[in-house]
This record gives structure tokens, C-alpha cells and sequence, in this order.
């Protein structure tokens, strides 16, 4: 099992890195291949939206840095962990830097989907998505909103199956790490 | 109708597209309206802004002085872009909670046909709004975004009559100090033309491009399959 890790903390003193400390141990126990990206320490730049990646030169971005990397190395693994702050709900500016350029990966075209337009894929498989939220303190509303935003960009990404967990820095290491094990130890080929 | 004379606003617009998008057609076209009513108001590009630490807080100033924000955006992946999530997190960082609060308005767009692709990046904008000092006065979403493509929306005419009709009644609503009205984001969610055509429309438009660029027969490979 191949597993891209998505560090999306804003800077080095983000608490987000802590929580990454424990993925990656957990990680390191499992024989699954983890490629790790600690996302504010890689220079990668904004998509612009010029939609070159669906017509120009289909399948990849014009931008010839990390992205593209990072982009081949979503698509070949079985599952992307997306670890980041949530700002007001959502995906911090270091991760979503990546998901806007990783939209190389579905095709322009349309297709139906539960009655809404939603793009084909362009690949046969991708790779499931997980979520990992972090906030300062317990907040339902957020963690709910970024469940929701984890839920609809795995439509969009054609992932398999998808999976969301917020963890809160009030909580103890050992709390957080329990928390962890319980979504990674879900995955095939973790255990 | 309240007197705006010495009010300020700024049209934050979160598109990358240059020279000009329809984040900032949307945009402008709701200033435009408000200037009439005595807003003042200046544009601020993210994409050039959040380049340097010097830009960052230019648009910083500006929205610690505006009386309105305008965020005006295209939905990337399910919610906001980066440059516009960024701009959110650089506001956040430096915000003093201020004794009036600013209005904050949100307008986004997309490019599918169906404007719930966009509500949870509303949701987003409007948590951002009410804890961090703004006045949440709403928010407009557009579907089919690529048809009005950084053209003067009032120029499009027809087509976009519900659109310019929901922007006259925002527009309204803000210069009384109201928010948004339910039946400006009804007329903006409003389809121009029916989900199914626009798909099929969509697809003949990539085919056509492609068709110029010389890549029709390339456009569903795969450069990362193993």
C-alpha cells in the first residue's frame, strides 16, 4: 500500500506538525510506502486556472515544480491523508495550494452525478481520501463543515471511500494517537 | 435610502485570471451599483497582492479601513482557492476587533451549473465573517461562471438578466444597510440556460480548444498511470 502524506501546516511553528509526528510513527509500523510532504516547506506555486492541465497538455500542469510531483504521487497511491488546520472549515492555503493543482487528475468533461454535474475521472482508480482536521479546541460546527467539504471533494476526486477525524490540541498525545490508530488502522494494508 | 458619501469599499478578488475574471465582472459590477449610492471603492488583486509581504499588507490596510468587503471568488475543489483562502488566513492573523464592524459579502462562482457546489464555501466565508469583526451581510453564487468569462456583466445582456437583476437588488439592499435579499440569491442561482445543455456545451467548448492546440486526441490521457 502506497500512502501520500499531505502536511498542510502553515508555517514551522504550526501545532500541526506535532500531529503529523504522530502519523508518520504510526505509519512507520506499517509496512505501508509513505511519501510525506510537509507542504509550507516546498515552494509550489498558485494554479492559475488556465486550464492548460485539461486542453493543452492533457493530464498534466504547465508548471513545472512540486506540484506536479505531488500530483503523480496522489494518483498512484491507494490513499491521500490530508492533514491541515481548519480555517473557518476549511482546507489551509498550504494544502489546498496542492488540490487546486491536482485537478490535472479528473477530465473537463461533465458527468452526472446523485443528479448534479460533477467532472468524469481521467484515471481508472484513485485513491481514498482521509481528512485529518486540526483545531485548538473542540468545535462541532467546523468539524462538521469540514467533514462535508472532505465528503464533497471526494465526489469530485472519484475517491473509493473517504474518511474525516478532528483532532484538538486540548487533547493528550496519547488521546490523539488513539484517535489516529482508529481511522488508520481502518485501511487495508496499515494493520 | 441611508447616505454612504464618505463610505469606502474594497472588491477583494480571488481568481487568478489575468487580465480579467468573472470574480471581478461580478464584483465590480455590484460596486458599481454601490458607487451610485456613494461608495468609493478600490480593487485589489490576491493574485498580485499575496506575492509579497509589502502586498499582503496593502490589502491588509485596506480592509482594516473599507466599510464593505466584496470577496469575490471562483470555487476551486469544492470551496474557496488558495490565494483566497490565504487572504482569509493573512486577514484573520492581523485582525483587531474593530468598534464598528465592516460589512462582508461574499460572491462566488463556478463552473458547474448547479450553484450547491458552492454552499459550503459560503459557510466558510460567513464563519471567517462573524468571528473575526465583519458584519455578515450574505452572499450571491453563479453557476456556469465561464459565460460570463471576465466580460462587463452589464454587456452581456440578456443571458445574465437574472444575475444583473439579483445584483441590482443586493446592491440596493446594502446601500440601506441590509443584507442580502433571499430573492437576489434565488435570481443569481438561477440557471441561464438548462444544466444538461450547459454540459453538453461545456464539452464541445474543451473540444473545440483542443481541437486548436492540436490535443483533441489527447485530452483523456493518462501521463501518471504506472
Amino acid at each position: 500500500m502506497q500512502i501520500t502524506l499531505l502536511n498542510g501546516a502553515l508555517n514551522e511553528n504550526d501545532p500541526t506538525h506535532a500531529v503529523a509526528d504522530l502519523i508518520l510513527a504510526e505509519l512507520d509500523e506499517s509496512p505501508a510506502s509513505v511519501i510525506y510532504y510537509p507542504l509550507h516547506t516546498i515552494p509550489i506555486a498558485t494554479c492559475i486556472g488556465c486550464f492548460e492541465c485539461w486542453v493543452k497538455s492533457p493530464g498534466e500542469c504547465r508548471i513545472s515544480d512540486a506540484g506536479r510531483d505531488i500530483a503523480r504521487d496522489m494518483i498512484q497511491s491507494d490513499v491521500v491523508l490530508m492533514l491541515s488546520p481548519i480555517p473557518f472549515g476549511t482546507y489551509s492555503s498550504e494544502l489546498k495550494k496542492v488540490l487546486d493543482r491536482a485537478i490535472s487528475l479528473i477530465l473537463p468533461f461533465f458527468q452526472m452525478v446523485d443528479g448534479e454535474v460533477h467532472h468524469q475521472p481521467r484515471y481508472e482508480r484513485y485513491p481514498s481520501l482521509i481528512g485529518i482536521g486540526v483545531l485548538p479546541t473542540p468545535n462541532a460546527s467546523l468539524a462538521d463543515l469540514f467533514d462535508r467539504l472532505v465528503g464533497r471533494h471526494s465526489i469530485n476526486m472519484h475517491a473509493p471511500s473517504h474518511a474525516t477525524l478532528v483532532v484538538t490540541l486540548d487533547q493528550s498525545e496519547q488521546d490523539q494517537q488513539n484517535a489516529l490508530r482508529s481511522v488508520l488502522s481502518q485501511l487495508e494494508g496499515v494493520k | 435610502m441611508s447616505e454612504h458619501i464618505s463610505r469606502r469599499a474594497v472588491l477583494l478578488v480571488g481568481s487568478a485570471k489575468h487580465p480579467s475574471s468573472t470574480s471581478e465582472s461580478l464584483g465590480r459590477a455590484l460596486l458599481e451599483r454601490l458607487e451610485g449610492g456613494g461608495y468609493r471603492y478600490e480593487t485589489i488583486k490576491l493574485v498580485r497582492a499575496l506575492r509579497s509581504e509589502e502586498g499582503t499588507q496593502v490589502m491588509i490596510q485596506a480592509v482594516k479601513q473599507a466599510d464593505l468587503v466584496v470577496f469575490a471568488f471562483p470555487l476551486y475543489v469544492d470551496t474557496l482557492p488558495t490565494l483566497a483562502t490565504k487572504a482569509l488566513e493573512q486577514i484573520a492573523a492581523s485582525r483587531v476587533e474593530p468598534t464598528t464592524p465592516p460589512q462582508f459579502v461574499a460572491i462566488v462562482n463556478c463552473g458547474f451549473p448547479e450553484v450547491e457546489h458552492m454552499a459550503l464555501a459560503i459557510e466558510v466565508c460567513e464563519r471567517f465573517a462573524k468571528t473575526t469583526g465583519f458584519e455578515w451581510m450574505g452572499a450571491l453564487a453563479l453557476g456556469g461562471g465561464q459565460a460570463v468569462n471576465g466580460q462587463p456583466l452589464d454587456e452581456l445582456g440578456g443571458m445574465m438578466r437574472h444575475a444583473i437583476e439579483a445584483l441590482n437588488l443586493a446592491a440596493e439592499a446594502l446601500l440601506q444597510d441590509q443584507a442580502i435579499p433571499q430573492e437576489a440569491v434565488d435570481l443569481m442561482a438561477t440557471p441561464f440556460i438548462p444544466p444538461r445543455l450547459y454540459t453538453m456545451m461545456g464539452g464541445w467548448g474543451w473540444r473545440r480548444q483542443a481541437a486548436q492546440m492540436g490535443t483533441k486526441k489527447n485530452l483523456r490521457d493518462r501521463p501518471y498511470k504506472e
